[in-house]
């Protein structure tokens, strides 16, 4: 019998994907929830009183998001008040199916629940999306979308804060896709744990701020903890594909993960190692060079939603759908 | 296609343009040139220069170059750019476990081709890295310029009888072969640090104040993309840009070819007939027992488990490359837009690499992973109020004292060699050197010997008596287990 290599007691009944180590059910347990608490009290996620709205899809990362959420706001007793918010994209077949999920997580967790459609946002789900434009660009457009339905849904409950189950998969996938198509401007931010845009012509802060806590925990283990936990998630992937770009990162990835599973931190210390230098200049922008005046945020004239430009990404898409379409309201 | 300069047949159509023969030397080689040229250079002038050759295609044009170069200045009668050149050849033929007459032949050639252009050749063998800076033989692998302290702490303890720079060597790349851990990545890794250690060695006892290296472009892409994924980001400014001046030395390695394409470095070396020498530059193919994929394979139809992560790295560029052609390019690009602060005075440098050390990274990864109960904190009442969220921070544990020697990509140097101790304990043969202090937490040494605890300390594991202590403490909070 091989015995647990943390409590050197119990059986070993699995291989730990981010150390190796041969361990117990148990000691997985206790190890995976103290490193995602680690992750909440040393990056300093919340407040005591804190209203979180935790971004609910039903699937895999973000099942286990409210119930570690749930969890450790119990043990710890962070004082957060912890609400679901769903984005329903409208995808027939999936989507549909996934909320269900969220639905019987709200009773299992005893937490408010906020579904918000893009069908009342926009007035365009996804699958009429795509049945006009194709699978081609489909995820700029939901992309775009979620990013701003989620922080209406947040402004409807009223939260401090939303917490999202993006991993430590899908963080080093990004460092690699930003650099492999030239993003540095997404380079130097894409491993910040804590993203908010915070200032308009008047210096006041727009979104909520966004967190990953599972922002050191591998996808593996999630998977393990929601099957070990016989959690209630919703396992098919989106019906309308993955990015190219990102579908090449995360194939590398995976193969790196094979070579040696500690790629997947190294990614994200490096990635971290790239982010902006409080008080250096990038190369590029040595003496001589005129350097870009930082963009000012200000808010959409059409819907209200900040934004740089006079209209928002979204309704500069919205725009695009709607050519010869009847027109829509947002928000 | 004709050529967009000449009208000639074209041989190579890239960036966007078709060239002859002749157009495209001509290009390549004023392109290799103006990297002199470049404003604010420290690359000294007028002073001795090192030129790495490793036999391949890219370092054999370099050479090329530095041959044409020099002679072209000659020829314009005006300063010598450099007032002589060593070309330094790293032979690790001692790892090899086949024969070596065809290094040995190609070496010969090698040197007569050097001394050809009146340039010094040197040809050093990778056990002498058991050495120090002034080519005194010892038994340690101990950092070029530590200080006096740390030299007196290596002649403690004995060394093995009958042990050599050789034996050393061969038993601390054997070492990696043997551990759980073992992947050829690690040797890899460490094979390219030893090498570059005797690269920058070899320049300052030649008294040669710059180091000219010959990645191109799509080497580069390979370490941007290998560096990243060894969490050795924070030191790729370094790595890839055009010139860095080597902490604590007077030496600047220079990269003058590393604009140019791998398809480009391949037509003009044989446009211009330059020798290439096969068998001395791929020695460390497959060394260690890795699968070596061929450029532009598909990996994904391969065993990617038994590629290194430098091989798949480099295997994973060319595929980019074939796919999104103008992706080198990009990813190149890009990384020369870094900008991670490794180039401040005053950092502490990694004792077997050299690197700086990133500021607080010695300890990044155990704060981001718990690999012991004992680290587990859970709240004694589970009801007690944590008033104030972020200030009760995670207790992290001590790292092991190889961490705070070593940059961030080397630790997987010391964690996948079978005897870690080797690299961090006075009078061990693979003995890296650090400051005394370090060692009071587990090392005595004067005795050399761990603090009793050994299995404890060299493994990070906690003592069984406070496991069980732990256990009882968090056995309540453990989750229900309904498969048991």
């Amino acid at each position: 019998m091989k015995v647990c290599q943390l409590c050197s007691v119990q059986r070993a009944q699995l291989k730990r994907p981010k150390t190796g180590q041969s361990i117990c059910k148990q000691c997985f347990y206790a190890v995976f929830e103290y490193e995602i608490h680690c992750t909440i009290v040393d990056n300093k996620l919340f407040k005591r009183g804190d209203r979180v709205a935790i971004a609910a899809s039903g699937g895999k990362d973000s099942t286990v998001l409210a119930h570690t959420m749930t969890l450790l706001n119990k043990r710890y007793d962070y004082g957060l008040d912890l609400v679901l918010l769903s984005i329903d994209e409208g995808i027939a077949g999936y989507r549909d199916d996934s909320l269900e999920t969220v639905k019987r997580n709200q009773t299992q967790y005893e937490l408010p629940l906020l579904i918000v459609s893009y069908e009342e946002l926009y007035g365009w789900s996804m699958d009429k999306i795509v049945a006009q434009i194709g699978t081609k660009n489909n995820c700029t457009f939901c992309g775009v979308f979620r990013r701003q339905a989620l922080d209406r849904g947040a402004s409807r409950l009223g939260v401090d804060h939303i917490v999202t189950g993006h991993n430590a998969d899908d963080v080093a996938e990004t460092v690699l896709m930003n650099l492999f198509r030239g993003d540095f401007a997404r380079l130097k931010r894409c491993t910040q744990i804590t993203t908010q845009s915070t200032e308009t012509a008047d210096a006041a802060p727009l979104t909520i701020p966004r967190s990953k806590p599972f922002k050191y925990t591998y996808e593996k283990e999630i998977v393990m903890y929601a099957y070990f936990l016989n959690l209630d998630y919703f396992s098919t992937e989106c019906t309308y594909s993955v990015e190219a770009y990102r579908g090449y990162a995360r194939v590398f990835l995976k193969d790196l993960e094979k070579v040696r599973a500690a790629a997947i931190m190294d990614i994200i210390h490096s990635g971290e190692a790239y982010q902006a230098q409080e008080g250096l200049e990038d190369r590029a922008s040595a003496p001589g060079k005129q350097k870009k005046p930082a963009q000012k945020q200000g808010n959409c004239e059409r819907c209200g939603y900040i934004s740089s430009q006079k209209l928002c990404k979204a309704c500069v898409l919205l725009e695009t759908l709607n050519r010869g379409q009847p027109a829509v309201t947002i928000g | 296609m004709s050529c967009v300069k000449c009208g000639a047949d074209s041989v190579l159509a890239t960036r966007g343009s078709n060239f002859c023969g002749p157009c495209l030397s001509a290009d390549l080689f004023s392109r290799f040139t103006r990297t002199f040229a470049v404003k604010n250079s420290e690359l000294p002038r007028g002073e001795a220069a090192c030129v790495a050759w490793s036999g391949g295609e890219s370092s054999s044009l370099l050479l090329h170059y530095m041959n044409t170069f020099l002679n072209k200045t000659l020829k314009n009668n005006t300063a010598a750019r450099f007032s002589s050149v060593v070309v330094c050849v790293v032979d690790y033929s001692c790892l090899l476990s086949k024969s070596r007459e065809s290094i040995e032949s190609e070496m010969k050639e090698m040197q007569t081709v050097v001394e050809s252009f009146g340039f010094t050749f040197k040809r050093v063998p990778l056990e002498s890295v058991f050495a120090n800076e002034n080519g005194d033989l010892g038994l340690h692998l101990v950092a070029d310029g530590a200080d006096e302290q740390i030299r007196l702490l290596q002649h403690r303890g004995k060394a093995p009888q009958g042990a050599t720079p050789l034996s050393h060597t061969l038993s601390l790349f054997e070492s990696l072969r043997t551990t759980p851990a073992s992947n050829a990545t690690t040797a890899v890794s460490l094979l390219s640090t030893l090498v570059n250690r005797l690269l920058i060695r070899t320049a300052l006892a030649n008294n040669c104040t710059s180091l000219i290296m010959g990645p191109n472009a799509s080497t580069i892409a390979g370490s941007i993309v290998t560096a990243t994924a060894l969490g050795g980001g924070f030191n790729l400014p370094n790595d890839i840009s055009l010139e860095y001046k080597v902490p604590g030395a007077n030496l600047v390695i220079f990269r003058p070819i590393r604009d140019l394409l791998w398809i480009e470095v391949e037509k003009i070396v044989q446009v211009d007939s330059v020798q290439i020498f096969h068998a001395v530059a791929r020695m460390a193919d497959g060394l260690f027992g890795s699968l070596v994929a061929a450029p532009g394979a598909d990996h994904n139809n391969m065993n990617v488990s038994k590629m290194t992560i430098q091989e798949l790295a480099k295997s994973f560029v060319s595929g980019l490359q074939r796919d999104f052609p103008q992706s080198v390019s990009t990813v190149t690009r890009t990384a020369f837009k870094i900008e991670t602060g490794s180039s401040v005075a005053g950092l502490q440098t990694c004792l077997l690499c050299a690197s700086p050390i990133q500021p607080n990274s010695q300890k990044w990864r155990k704060s981001h992973t718990v690999s012991a109960l004992s680290e587990v904190v859970l709240p004694e009442d589970p009801v007690k109020p944590v008033t104030q969220l972020g200030t009760t921070s995670c207790e992290t544990p001590n790292a092991h004292i190889a961490d705070d020697l070593l940059c961030y990509s080397c630790q997987h140097v010391s964690r996948d060699v079978s005897n870690r101790k080797a690299f961090v304990v006075p009078g061990e043969p693979w003995f890296l050197g650090g400051k005394a202090s370090l060692f009071s937490e587990c090392v005595d040494a004067n005795s050399a010997k761990c603090c009793g605890n050994e299995s404890a300390c060299a493994s990070g594991r906690n003592h069984p008596g406070r496991v069980e202590n732990l256990r009882e403490q968090i056995q309540d909070f453990l989750l229900e287990d309904d498969d048991e």
